[in-house]
């Protein structure tokens, strides 16, 4: 039982590579101590039905890598912060990679919404920005958007 | 929570309608409570009636706590092993509050938008 929750938490572990390694650790210990709780209610031998009911090592890792990149987002509307919450999402989903896809293509074209439109958009991202740059605050506002409704 | 011939779409509909309000449900679970993971899960289920899957309830906790709406601290129990608590930051009550108001109100939105359907429905039977 022990290896098939070590092989489990590890599953998990490898796919949150890239965050801090105490929050891993922390993820870890504490579905570690989920587990031991469930088995402690229902025994050892539900440990395959515990283990599903938590999820997928992939989807589980996902999931916390998609709170923690809407987190990011909501915490700063900054455009830099959006494109590296977007670039996270690409990295895990197919919807995300054509969100970032579109950033990079839209970033500059030559075509432009009209500024006082974007003035509006952007007044609900609290972004301030002028008039050259109304077409760049329209993206990331949609961008932002996006993010935080995949969710 | 699943019926019987439901029509289509509904259970998708109601799985984010729950996944919706989970935010909710974990902030009010937590309000002059320090519960852990699995006593979250079952305070949940048992208090609002939501069947949420728990792998769903950690990476919310994760977030919220990243968002400094809750404080966490492993507590070494006296029988097993240690086990994570939970509480509301003075943040995580200001959004507990703001959150419960907006769910107040539309809810009675809803519900009068509703309420000719139902009463139409039960005209029907």
């Amino acid at each position: 039982m022990d290896e098939i929750v070590a092989s489990y938490l590890k599953q998990v572990a490898s796919r949150l590579q890239g965050l801090p390694e105490d929050s891993v650790r922390d993820i870890v210990s504490e579905l570690r101590s989920h587990i031991a709780d469930r088995v402690e209610e229902s025994g050892s031998p539900a440990i395959e039905r515990i283990l599903s009911e938590l999820g997928k090592p992939e989807e589980l890792a996902k999931e916390y890598r998609l709170q923690l990149v809407l987190s990011t987002t909501q915490r700063t509307c900054r455009p830099w912060r959006i494109l590296h919450g977007t670039l996270a999402w690409a990295r895990l989903t197919l919807t995300g990679v054509f969100v970032f896809a579109f950033i990079l293509a839209a970033y500059s074209p030559p075509w432009s919404v009209s500024p006082r439109r974007s003035r509006s958009l952007c007044s609900r991202t609290r972004w301030v920005c002028g008039e050259g740059r109304s077409t760049r605050c329209w993206v990331f506002w949609a961008a932002e958007l996006m993010l935080r409704n995949q969710l | 929570m699943k019926r019987r011939s439901a029509p289509e779409g509904i259970e998708s509909w109601e799985a984010q309608l729950r996944k919706g309000s989970l935010e909710l449900a974990i902030l009010a679970v937590l309000w002059n409570s320090r519960l852990y993971g699995i006593d979250i899960i079952r305070t949940i289920r048992e208090k609002c009636g939501l069947e949420l899957a728990e792998g769903t309830i950690y990476p919310i906790l994760n977030r919220l706590k990243a968002d400094d709406y809750l404080n966490s601290e492993w507590i070494e129990a006296e029988k097993g092993h240690p086990r994570k608590y939970y509480w509301l930051t003075s943040k995580g009550q200001d959004r507990a509050r703001a959150l419960s108001r907006a769910w107040e109100h539309f809810g009675k939105s809803m519900d009068a938008v509703c309420r000719p359907i139902l009463t139409n429905a039960e005209a029907d039977k």
